[in-house]
C-alpha cells in the first residue's frame, strides 16, 4: 500500500504544486509619506514598518512610485486622471503628461508608476529616475522626455482597397559560426550569401509588385511590410546591419533619395534577436535590445520617419527594452508585442524559444546574494496590449507577435498564459494575431518533416485568428507542398513566404495570399551548408588533406554541387570533395591563401543548383585548416602509394608528428595493403622522399615486397609486411 | 493450482504503462501536430478535437491536462516508467508472469518514448527555432 500511496502522490504532486503557485498572488500597497526620497516602493503591504505622517494628506497610497524631493504627491496610481480630478490653479492647464521625468516639482498629481529603464538619460538636476506617468505637474523646474497625450493624427489617406505584406524569421547570419569578423559587436561587412540574396529578392519582388496586387479586379497596393522577428540569427550587430541595409531598399526603391514611391517596414523583435553570441563568445546580457533600438529605431531615420508619418507609429517608451508598439493605417489599429524571454538558456547559447507572457521580478534592487523582500509580476507586453485594446475599443485591431498565440510550452505559450490572453482578448475586436517563430530547421528536427509548412492557421483565441507564415530562412524548400490548401500558400509545388494581407474594408480582411498565389513566383530554398573533416593516414590523426561534405536543408532535387576554393585550387564538383594539403600549399606559395598562426584560411564557396529551376544558392566561408611542411613523397610508380583514398602524393601533418604509422597499399586490382612503415615527421627537415620505394603484392603467389635501397632516416627500421594467403 | 490473487504491484505497473502510453502519445502529438483551425492530417484532427474538449474545462483542469500531462508528460513518465518497470519486475514471480512481461515492455517503450520527446523538446527550446 505504501508504494501505491507514493505513486498516487507522484501523480498528484504536480497538480498540487501548480495550484499553490497559482494561488500566490502579488498583492499589497505602500503607505509612504513625507519622505525626502522614496524609491521602488512597490507592492509592500501596509505593515507596521510603513511610516505614517500626520503631515500627509490622508490616503497617501502609493504603488511603485519613484519620487524624490517632491513637496506633495497625492493619489499616485496607474490610472489616468478622470474627470473628477480637481484641477489646481497652480497646475498648467490640463497638462497631462505621459512618461515624464520630473524634478523639483512643487506638486505632482496622479503620478502613475513605472519602473525606470536603464537607458533613460538622467539629468543632474533631476532626482534619479523619477519616471512618472500620467502626471499633473505644476511649477516643475524640469520635465524630461515628456510626451503629450496624442492628438488626432490623420496620416495618409489610404486607398479604398489596400494590402500589407508579412515576412518572418530572416535569420541573417545562419550558417556562419561568426558573421562578419570576430565577435558580435561588429560592423557593416557581413557576408553576402543565400539568405541575404533571398531577402534581396523578396524586397525586389515587393518593390516590383507592390502596386499590382489584385483585389477582385481592383488594385490594392502594398502599404507596408511587417518583419515578424528573428531578423538576426545570433543577434550580432552585423546581422542586424545587413538586414537593415537590404530592407532599406523598400523605403527608397530607386535609390534616388525620394521615398514617395517607397514603403516603410515594421520590424519586430524575435527570440534570436535578444542575446548575441558567436561560436567563441557569448554576451553576458541581452545586448540585442540595444542593437535593435539603435539600428532599427534610433539611427534609422528614413524608415522611422516613414513609419511615423504614414503609420503614426508609436513605441512603448516606458519599457524601451521591450519592443512593444502600435500603429494605425486605414482605420485599423496594429499592435506589436514582444513576448521574448530575456534569460539565457541553461545549455547552449542565446535565449529560450518559448514565449514569456509574465515573469516575477524583485520589487526593489537588492545586492547580489541578498534575498529579495518582495517579488512583483511584470508583464509589459500584456499591459501594453490591455491598455491599447481599451484605447481602441470598438475599432478593428490586428496583432503582431513573434510568438504566435498558440499552445506549446516549448515554442510558444503555456496554457495559463494563453488563458490570460483569452481574457484580455475577450469581447475585443481583435481580428488576427500574425506570428512567426514556428518553422522547421536543419538541426535534429530537420531530419523529420517537422512543421513541414509554417503557413498555418492555429486554433483561434476567442474570435482572433492565429496565423503563422513560413520563414524566409526556410524558403520554398519542397516541404509541405504535397497538397495545396487555402491556408498553406502552395501552388504547383511552390511554397509562399511573403504573406499578403488584402484589406477590402475594415470588416473584410483576407490574409491568405502569397507571391505564389499572386504571380506564381517562388523563392527557392536549398539552404546549403557544409562540414569539413581532416583526412588522416591510418588513423594516426595526421591530415593529408581535407574532405568537404555538402549539407542542405531542402527536399528539392539538387542537380549540381559546385565548390570554389579560389586560386589555385579552383573549382571542384560533387557532394563530397577532397583537397590535399599539397594543393593548399600551392595557395600559400602563391600567397593567395592567408596564413594564420599554425594554420591557413582557405576560401570555400559551395553552390547548390536546383534541378527544376536551375537557380543556385551559395554560401561562402573562410575555413581554417592545419598542417605542417614535411612531405612524404611517394611514387612515381603507379602502384605504389600510401593511403586511405589512393592519393599519389601525400602531405602529412600533426601536432604529434613522430611515430606515425603509414599504410602502404598497391592500387592494382584488387587493391591490397602491402605493409606499414612508421615515420617520424618531427625529425624531418624537408620532404621525405620515398620515390625509390618498391612495394608490391602478388596474391596468386602469396608474395609481397616492401623494399628501398636507402630508407630515409625518418622511417623507423622496424616495418610490417603483409604476406597474402594463397 | 495456485490461487489467483489481485496483485497491486502489477496492477499499478499496468495502469502507469497504459496511462503513460496515452499521455505520451498526446504529448508527442501536441508537438508534432498542434491543434489548428483547419485540420488537414489525421494527427491534426485528433489534437484539434481533443483541444476543443479540453478547452471547455475550468482553468486548473485545463492546465493539468494540457501543461502537465500532455506537454510535460515525458518528464513525469521519465520517472514513473522506471518505477513501473521495477513494480512489474517484483510481480514477475506471481501467477501472472505474462502480464508482468507485458507491463515491463509497455513501460520500457514509454521510457524510450519519454527520452525521445525530451530530446525533441530540448532541440526546440535551445534556440534552434
Amino acid at each position: 500500500m505504501k508504494l501505491a500511496e507514493i505513486t498516487i502522490l507522484l501523480l498528484v504532486m504536480p497538480l498540487f504544486l501548480l495550484t499553490t503557485i497559482t494561488a500566490v498572488k502579488a498583492a499589497g500597497e505602500a503607505i509612504v509619506t513625507d519622505a525626502d526620497s522614496v524609491w521602488h516602493s512597490g507592492l509592500f503591504s501596509a505593515s507596521s514598518d510603513a511610516i505614517n505622517s500626520t503631515d500627509a494628506p490622508t490616503q497617501n497610497l502609493i504603488k511603485y512610485a519613484f519620487v524624490s524631493h517632491a513637496d506633495s504627491v497625492w493619489n499616485s496610481d496607474l490610472t489616468p486622471p478622470s474627470a473628477d480630478i480637481i484641477d489646481s490653479a497652480d497646475t498648467l492647464e490640463e497638462n497631462l503628461f505621459k512618461y515624464a521625468f520630473i524634478s523639483h516639482a512643487d506638486k505632482v498629481w496622479h503620478s502613475g508608476l513605472i519602473s525606470p529603464s536603464s537607458d533613460i538619460t538622467d539629468s543632474t538636476d533631476a532626482p534619479s529616475e523619477n519616471l512618472i506617468t500620467w502626471a499633473f505637474v505644476s511649477h516643475a523646474d524640469s520635465i524630461w522626455n515628456a510626451e503629450l497625450k496624442e492628438s488626432g493624427w490623420e496620416g495618409r489617406q489610404p486607398p479604398e482597397k489596400w494590402s500589407f505584406a508579412i515576412i518572418t524569421d530572416l535569420h541573417i547570419g545562419r550558417g556562419y559560426p561568426d558573421y562578419d569578423g570576430q565577435g558580435f559587436e561588429d560592423g557593416y561587412s557581413g557576408e553576402d550569401y543565400y539568405l541575404t540574396k533571398r531577402l534581396k529578392n523578396v524586397v525586389k519582388w515587393i518593390n516590383d509588385n507592390k502596386n499590382n496586387i489584385d483585389c477582385d479586379g481592383a488594385k490594392c497596393p502594398i502599404q507596408f511590410l511587417v518583419v515578424l522577428g528573428d531578423i538576426a540569427d545570433s543577434a550580432e550587430k552585423s546581422e542586424f546591419l545587413k538586414a537593415k541595409e537590404i530592407l532599406d531598399k523598400l523605403n527608397d526603391p530607386n535609390n534616388d533619395g525620394n521615398t514617395s514611391d517607397g514603403i516603410p517596414y515594421v520590424p519586430l523583435f524575435g527570440n534570436h534577436d535578444v542575446w548575441p553570441y558567436t561560436n567563441s563568445n557569448n554576451a553576458t546580457s541581452a545586448l540585442g535590445e540595444r542593437y535593435f533600438d539603435q539600428i532599427f529605431w534610433d539611427e534609422n531615420e528614413t524608415n522611422t520617419k516613414l513609419m511615423k508619418e504614414r503609420l503614426n507609429f508609436q513605441r512603448d517608451k516606458l519599457h524601451k527594452n521591450y519592443k512593444n508598439f502600435v500603429f494605425n493605417y486605414g482605420k485599423i489599429n496594429f499592435v506589436g508585442l514582444d513576448f521574448n524571454s530575456r534569460k539565457p538558456v541553461p545549455f547552449g547559447k542565446g535565449i529560450g524559444s518559448d514565449a514569456v507572457a509574465w515573469r516575477e521580478e524583485c520589487a526593489v534592487p537588492v545586492p547580489s546574494g541578498t534575498t529579495c523582500p518582495y517579488f512583483i509580476k511584470k508583464q509589459e507586453a500584456l499591459d501594453w496590449l490591455e491598455k491599447k485594446l481599451e484605447e481602441f475599443e470598438g475599432e478593428p485591431v490586428i496583432l503582431f507577435s513573434h510568438h504566435p498565440m498558440k499552445l506549446s510550452i516549448a515554442e510558444a505559450f503555456s496554457s495559463p498564459e494563453l488563458s490570460q490572453l483569452r481574457e484580455i482578448l475577450k469581447n475585443k475586436s481583435v481580428v488576427f494575431d500574425f506570428g512567426g517563430h514556428i518553422h522547421s530547421f536543419e538541426g535534429i528536427l530537420g531530419k523529420f518533416p517537422w512543421v513541414a509548412n509554417a503557413n498555418k492557421e492555429y486554433n483561434p483565441i476567442n474570435s482572433t485568428q492565429v496565423i503563422t507564415t513560413e520563414a524566409l530562412m526556410v524558403g520554398s524548400n519542397g516541404r509541405g507542398v504535397e497538397k495545396a490548401t487555402k491556408q498553406n500558400g502552395v501552388v504547383d509545388g511552390k511554397k509562399g513566404i511573403i504573406r499578403i494581407v488584402k484589406v477590402f474594408g475594415t470588416d473584410d480582411i483576407r490574409p491568405n495570399n502569397w507571391e505564389t498565389t499572386e504571380k506564381g513566383d517562388e523563392f527557392v530554398g536549398l539552404n546549403p551548408n557544409f562540414d569539413y573533416y581532416p583526412v588522416t593516414i591510418g588513423g594516426s590523426g595526421m591530415p593529408i588533406g581535407y574532405r568537404f561534405v555538402a549539407k542542405y536543408f531542402t527536399e528539392r532535387k539538387i542537380s549540381k554541387y559546385k565548390w570554389d576554393f579560389g586560386y589555385p585550387i579552383g573549382e571542384k564538383e560533387g557532394e563530397e570533395v577532397f583537397i590535399s594539403i599539397d594543393e593548399i600549399q600551392q595557395g600559400i606559395n602563391l600567397e593567395t591563401y592567408e596564413q594564420t598562426g599554425t594554420g591557413v584560411k582557405i576560401p570555400v564557396k559551395l553552390t547548390l543548383v536546383d534541378e527544376k529551376t536551375q537557380e543556385g544558392e551559395s554560401i561562402p566561408r573562410k575555413e581554417k585548416v592545419y598542417f605542417s611542411y614535411a612531405y612524404l613523397i611517394i611514387g612515381p610508380s603507379q602502384n605504389q602509394f600510401i593511403s586511405l583514398r589512393n592519393y599519389q602524393k601525400l602531405t602529412v601533418t600533426t601536432e604529434n608528428r613522430n611515430g606515425v604509422e603509414a599504410l602502404i597499399n598497391v592500387s592494382h586490382s584488387p587493391s591490397t595493403s602491402v605493409g606499414i612503415i612508421t615515420v617520424n615527421f618531427g625529425e624531418a627537415k624537408d620532404n621525405i622522399d620515398l620515390s625509390e620505394l618498391i612495394a608490391d603484392s602478388d596474391i596468386e603467389k602469396g608474395k609481397s615486397i616492401l623494399y628501398m635501397e636507402n630508407w630515409p632516416k625518418e622511417v623507423e627500421r622496424s616495418k610490417i609486411l603483409f604476406i597474402p594467403k594463397k | 493450482m495456485r490461487k489467483e490473487v489481485f496483485n497491486l504491484k502489477l496492477f499499478l505497473s499496468l495502469i502507469i504503462g497504459i496511462l503513460g502510453l496515452i499521455f505520451l502519445f498526446f504529448n508527442f502529438l501536441y508537438l508534432y501536430a498542434p491543434p489548428v483551425a483547419h485540420p488537414y492530417t489525421i494527427f491534426e484532427k485528433i489534437t484539434t478535437a481533443h483541444y476543443h474538449l479540453i478547452e471547455k474545462l475550468p482553468l486548473l483542469l485545463r492546465v493539468f491536462f494540457l501543461d502537465f500531462l500532455e506537454e510535460l508528460a515525458f518528464l513525469i513518465f521519465l520517472f514513473l516508467s522506471p518505477l513501473a518497470i521495477f513494480l512489474a519486475n517484483k510481480a514477475y514471480e506471481s501467477t501472472k508472469q505474462n502480464l508482468a512481461i507485458f507491463a515491463m515492455l509497455l513501460n520500457i517503450i514509454n521510457l524510450i518514448f519519454s527520452i525521445f520527446i525530451g530530446w525533441v523538446i530540448l532541440g526546440l527550446t535551445t534556440g534552434a527555432m
